[in-house]
Parts: structure tokens; C-alpha cells; sequence
């Protein structure tokens, strides 16, 4: 059966030469919700305005349930669905309002519509509120309708950018329960970016991890983690006379010659490092460093996160990145920033 | 399966009504805008409103003086000076047009509008058509007052002390330029928004110009009565022969200077707006077809 999602060698350079996205390559399954997960830069938003026809490709190729993207722009229009991380309903119009706007610009009928509409809203718990200006309504709730205004014209794929970015934990929690029934009762696929790693693994059949306009990994969230294997621990530096990036290359080289480690990453603050049981592993540990006069700050053990395979893949951890200043604002005119 | 766009039964081409259809939908969205939030109608009027029945009153005196009133076509102040609020109005709320753009764009509701498989253009076209129709109001909420504070008692009870040279009819084609006017200003509002993309540029914009260029116009006096440098100026100035457009239509012949003809005032007026406006939207089309691609 042919993918939903087909995407080969794809690359955006902007005007201004920035390679947002370099020569990446997945595909998605029907039915299947697939992740992006990457830090802020990474390209993501990218990615999405290019496959939503928002965006003109540099190179590649994409096709949305078998069509070229860019060569039928309204075709494809009429398949996919999409909810930008801000929130694009209008403040005015009513949730009902919203949903047939956006539904008449489909050109749907009046009786498909309004009944589409009804379902939408029971679907996203909006039917009480049906009446009332979104301007009104809390931020799940608008974010509930924006996902629904997405959906009025049955869209074979969902595409999400960052869809639960800025809301509380508790409405992301809850954002995720309403994506999984969409996901389930609309047989819908849904292609979704994230910078939250518990997002990407409570959400995602398969996930790609994309840093600096390249995709690292492919997979589901169970192989990845699977691929490092056993257990992770962390070990985190304090300055002490020696800085937090010698105590770590130090480390790193008493620890590589351990024959029950398999593995060593660094991130910013320490080391990530690899064991078969890490419950036995602790006490050794700590008795290699502490020969060499090693203290570690800080020590935890578990099993392999998101974070871990992020960092595996990428040489960071995903948290370490700094937020990247929004480029928007820095284009937002002579008049510095906008709103 | 056969998975081309058939199997999502949607119809590749477009009906050839789509086009005003969609319009039509984001006109509506517009109107309902404008319901919801009156404000926005009546911000705008504010100030005009106050100038018109303040400079009516003060000025008053001297359009009834001998000499003067000839030049005033016989009408108070307040309705010679009616015409030049209407357009004032309108070069205020024409900073809307431009503001209602960005925050779309920044809403992220114009990407929205953007994955439909609308015509781009509908967009602007629901956007100006709706901002159109708040202009008319404005103008039709100033005529109705100055047909109100004209109105006083006399022997026979209330008497109309404006007379409406060509009537109904007149006053419709009045409010025609007055609209063409305003369509200009849409067009270059939208221009401004969509290039600097602020809301602060788009405002200051659209204040900075107003009075500038009622000053330098017909509408506080007539041109004779201007010192001959402002003449010089006022006589580019659209504003004038938009505004002698619109006191011809409203009063008659008496209302526009002295030897001009009433054809060549509405002619120029006509061209002048037409082609301005051609320029304006073609260029919010532009910088619209740059921000949307
Ligand atoms: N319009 C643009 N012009 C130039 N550079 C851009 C533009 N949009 C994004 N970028 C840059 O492209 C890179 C990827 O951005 P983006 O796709 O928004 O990342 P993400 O969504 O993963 O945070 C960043 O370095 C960003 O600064
Ligand atoms: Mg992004």
C-alpha cells in the first residue's frame, strides 16, 4: 500500500542561506502517529510548511497519499489537515462559527457540514460551548477548536506543529487523550514535531529525531531506547577547581576500558553511561573515579529515555539547547517587536 | 486502492462560482467582526464627529457673511464642511484595514486560511470588500448628523436648512467617490501592514497621513480663500478634487469654485481616484501574493 507520507532527499535553504532542512528522507504509514522530535532550530517547523504547501521545497520529493505535493497544491489541500502551534481560530466567531467558515472554504455542503460540525465539536467537548466566542474559551479549549477547525473537511492525515506547546501539563495530558481518540475513531494519521520527549513516547507509533535540518534515527520509541540497552546512568560534574569538561574527559577515559560498560556519551554537565545492569554497575563505578580523585556531583540510574537516544544520536541532550530566539521577531519590522 | 485524489471525492476542478463564494464567506467573517466588535465603527468617528460639530458652529458666522456665503455655495459651514469629515473618517479608519491583516497573520489564522484550497486573492478581496462596508457606514453615520445638527425650528416647526441639490440619487454617487476613496486607502494600507508586518508602523502611518493632507486641501475652505503656496499644494492634492467631487453631488453647482465645470470635477475626481486605487491594490496584491508564498 502506498504511505501516506512520502518524503525523499528533501531540503529547504532559505533566502538569507540558512539550510533548514538537509536531504531527509521517512515515510508514514496510514493510521500510524508519527513524531518529529527535535530542539528548537532543528527544522521541524520547516518540514511541516513545506509538506501543508505553505512552503516552496529547494529539492526532493513529496507526495501525500501518492500525490506530488507540489505539483497539485489543491488536491493535497484537500487531504491533510493542520494546527499550527499558534493557535489560528479567530477570537470573534464562535466555535460553530469557526468550524463552518473554515468548512464552506472547503466548499462542503450545507448538511455534510453542519453535521461534521456537530460531530467535531461532541468529539472535542465543545458542544456546550458551541455558542460562545473563542475568545472566551480557555487554552485547551481554543486549542481543542483549532485542532476540530483542522478536521471539518475529514483530512486523511493531521499535521501538528508543536501541538501542545505552551499549554499546561495538565491540558497537554489532555490535548494527547483527544489526539489518541481521533487517532483511533477517524482511523486518522497524524503527523506531529514536539520538542517534549514524554510527548514524543506517549504519542508516537514511530518518531524521527531531527537536529540541525537532518533526521539522526528512525523508529519506534521502544526500539530506540532498546538500541542502547540496559541501563543508563548519569553522572553530572560541580566545578571544583577542575571544570565540569575535564572531570567529564577524565571520566570518560577511566570508564571506556570497563569491560561491563558499553557505552559513554557526553553531554554539557556529565556523562551518560551504559550498562547491562546498572544496579551492579553503581558501586564500580564510583570506586574507578574515586581512585583517580573523580567526585561526582550527582548520580542517577535508569532505563534508557527519549533523552538518552537524543543524546546518543545527536551529541546533546535535548534540554541543554538553548531557546533559539523566534526568527519571526526578529523580522518583525523596523518597529522591532510586533503585537 | 487506488489513492489519487478521486478516492477522496473531492472534485479536482474548481465550480466556477468558488471564487465568489469563498469572497463571500470571508466577507461575512468581516461583517461579523465588525458586529461583535462596534468599536472598531465608532473609534474612528469619534474625533471627526466632534470637528464637524465644532468647526460647524465656530465657522458658522463667516460662511453667512456677505461674500462669503457664495463661495460656501449658499450652505452653512457644517455642510460645506460635511464632505471633508467623511473623508476624514475614512482616512482614520483606514488604518483598521492594514491592523485586521497583521493580526491574522500573526494569529496564525491566515496560515489556516492558507491549507484551504481557496483563491488567495478571496482572502484580501472578504478583507477590503468587509472594510468597504464599515466605510459606507461611517460615511452614512456622518451624513445623517450633519442632516440632524441641520435641521432647526422655525415658523412652520422643523426646517431643513441643508438642501440636497440632486436628491437621493446625488447623494448615493457621493457616497460612491467617497468609497473609491477609501478603497485607495485600503489598498495602501494593506501595502504597509504586509511590508513592515507592525502594527505600530501600519497606525502611525495611516494617523501621520490624515491631517497633512486634510490641511492641504479644499476641506476646511475653498482653494480661494488659501494662502497661494497651500494652493499650489492643494491642487495636487487628491483629497481636494475628491472632496469638490463630493460637495457637487451634495449641494449643486454653487458648492465648487467659481468657473470650474461640474463635468470636469467629477471626471478628474473619477480618474484620479480610479487610478490611484487601480495602484494601491495592485500593489496590496503584491505584497499579499509575497507574504502568502
Ligand atoms: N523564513 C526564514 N528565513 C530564514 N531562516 C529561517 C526562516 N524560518 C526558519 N529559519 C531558520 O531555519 C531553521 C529551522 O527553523 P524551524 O524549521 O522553524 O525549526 P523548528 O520548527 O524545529 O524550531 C532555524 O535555524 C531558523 O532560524
Ligand atoms: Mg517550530
Amino acid at each position: 500500500m502506498t504511505p501516506v507520507i512520502e518524503v525523499q532527499n528533501l531540503t529547504k535553504t532559505y533566502p538569507d542561506g540558512t539550510q533548514a532542512v538537509r536531504s531527509i528522507s521517512f515515510h508514514v504509514e496510514e493510521g500510524e502517529i508519527f513524531g518529529f522530535l527535535g530542539p528548537n532550530g532543528a527544522g521541524k517547523s520547516t518540514t511541516i510548511k513545506m509538506l501543508i504547501t505553505l512552503l516552496r521545497k529547494t529539492s526532493g520529493d513529496m507526495r501525500i497519499m501518492g500525490l506530488d505535493v507540489d505539483a497539485n497544491p489543491d488536491a493535497v489541500r484537500r487531504l491533510i489537515g493542520y494546527a499550527a502551534q499558534e493557535v489560528g481560530v479567530d477570537d470573534d466567531l464562535t466555535a460553530r462559527e469557526n468550524l463552518l467558515l473554515q468548512g464552506e472554504l472547503f466548499h462542503m455542503d450545507r448538511n455534510t457540514l453542519h453535521r461534521r460540525t456537530d460531530e467535531l465539536l461532541n468529539l472535542m467537548d465543545l458542544a456546550g460551548d458551541a455558542h460562545r466566542p473563542a475568545g472566551s474559551f480557555s487554552g485547551g479549549m481554543r486549542k481543542r477548536l483549532d485542532l476540530a477547525t483542522g478536521l471539518i473537511h475529514q483530512p486523511r492525515v493531521l499535521f501538528l506543529d508543536e501541538p501542545t506547546t505552551g499549554l499546561d501539563p495538565q491540558n497537554r495530558a489532555n490535548l494527547w487523550v483527544y489526539l489518541e481518540r481521533l487517532n483511533k475513531q477517524e482511523n486518522l494519521t497524524i503527523f506531529l514535531t514536539t520538542h517534549y520527549m514524554e510527548e514524543a513516547d506517549k504519542l508516537c507509533q514511530r518518531l524521527a529525531i531531527i537536529d540541525q535540518g537532518q533526521i539522526k534515527t528512525i523508529g519506534s520509541p521502544r526500539q530506540l531506547k532498546q538500541e542502547i540497552g540496559g541501563d543508563v546512568i548519569i553522572l553530572r560534574f560541580a566545578n571544583n577547581g577542575q571544570s565540569v569538561a575535564q572531570q567529564s574527559e577524565q571520566a570518560q577515559t577511566v570508564l571506556g576500558d570497563a569491560p561491563f560498560i558499553s557505552g559513554i556519551d557526553r553531554f554539557d554537565e556529565g556523562l551518560n553511561v551504559y550498562t547491562r545492569n546498572g544496579g551492579e554497575a553503581v558501586a564500580d563505578v564510583l570506586r574507578l573515579l574515586d581512585a583517580r580523585g573523580l567526585r561526582v556531583a550527582q548520580l542517577s540510574l535508569s532505563n534508557p529515555s527519549l533523552d538518552d537516544v537524543f543524546l546518543k544520536h545527536t551529541g546533546s541532550k535535548i534540554r541543554d539547547e538553548a531557546p533559539m530566539q523566534n526568527w519571526r521577531n526578529v523580522r518583525g519590522g523596523p518597529f522591532g517587536r510586533r503585537r | 486502492m487506488n489513492t489519487t485524489t478521486a478516492s477522496a471525492g473531492f472534485a479536482l476542478r474548481r465550480k466556477p462560482g468558488a471564487f465568489i463564494n469563498e469572497t463571500w464567506s470571508l466577507y461575512r467573517r468581516a461583517i461579523t467582526k465588525l458586529a461583535r466588535r462596534p468599536v472598531i465603527l465608532y473609534f474612528s468617528l469619534v474625533q471627526p464627529m466632534v470637528w464637524l460639530l465644532l468647526f460647524g458652529q465656530i465657522f458658522e458666522r463667516i460662511a453667512r457673511a456677505p461674500g462669503f456665503a457664495e463661495a460656501f455655495g449658499g450652505q452653512s459651514y457644517l455642510a460645506f464642511f460635511a464632505p471633508a469629515v467623511i473623508l476624514q473618517t475614512i482616512l482614520f479608519g483606514a488604518g483598521q484595514s492594514g491592523l485586521g491583516l497583521i493580526s491574522d497573520l500573526d494569529s496564525g489564522f491566515l496560515s489556516k486560511l492558507l491549507t484551504t484550497p481557496i483563491n488567495r486573492l478571496a482572502i484580501l478581496l472578504g478583507k477590503i470588500l468587509g472594510d468597504m462596508t464599515r466605510m459606507l457606514m461611517q460615511a452614512v453615520i456622518i451624513l445623517l448628523a450633519t442632516f440632524l445638527a441641520g435641521l432647526r425650528f422655525g415658523d412652520g416647526g422643523l426646517q431643513m436648512t441643508i438642501t440636497y441639490a440632486y436628491g437621493l440619487p446625488g447623494i448615493l454617487a457621493a457616497l460612491g467617490i467617497a468609497l473609491l476613496f477609501g478603497l485607495m486607502l485600503a489598498g495602501l494600507n494593506v501595502t504597509v501592514a504586509l511590508t513592515t508586518r507592525s502594527n505600530e508602523a501600519t497606525f502611525l502611518i495611516s494617523n501621520f497621513l490624515t491631517l497633512p493632507l486634510l490641511f492641504t486641501s479644499s476641506a476646511q475652505l475653498p482653494l480661494e480663500f488659501l494662502p497661494g503656496w497651500l494652493q499650489a499644494i492643494a491642487k495636487v492634492n487628491p483629497l481636494t478634487y475628491t472632496i469638490d467631487a463630493l460637495r457637487l453631488l451634495l449641494y449643486g453647482p454653487s458648492s465648487i469654485p467659481a468657473g470650474s465645470n461640474a463635468g470636469s470635477v467629477i471626471g478628474s475626481a473619477l480618474l484620479i481616484l480610479l487610478a490611484l486605487a487601480s495602484i494601491m491594490l495592485l500593489a496590496g496584491a503584491r505584497s499579499f501574493r509575497r507574504v502568502t508564498k
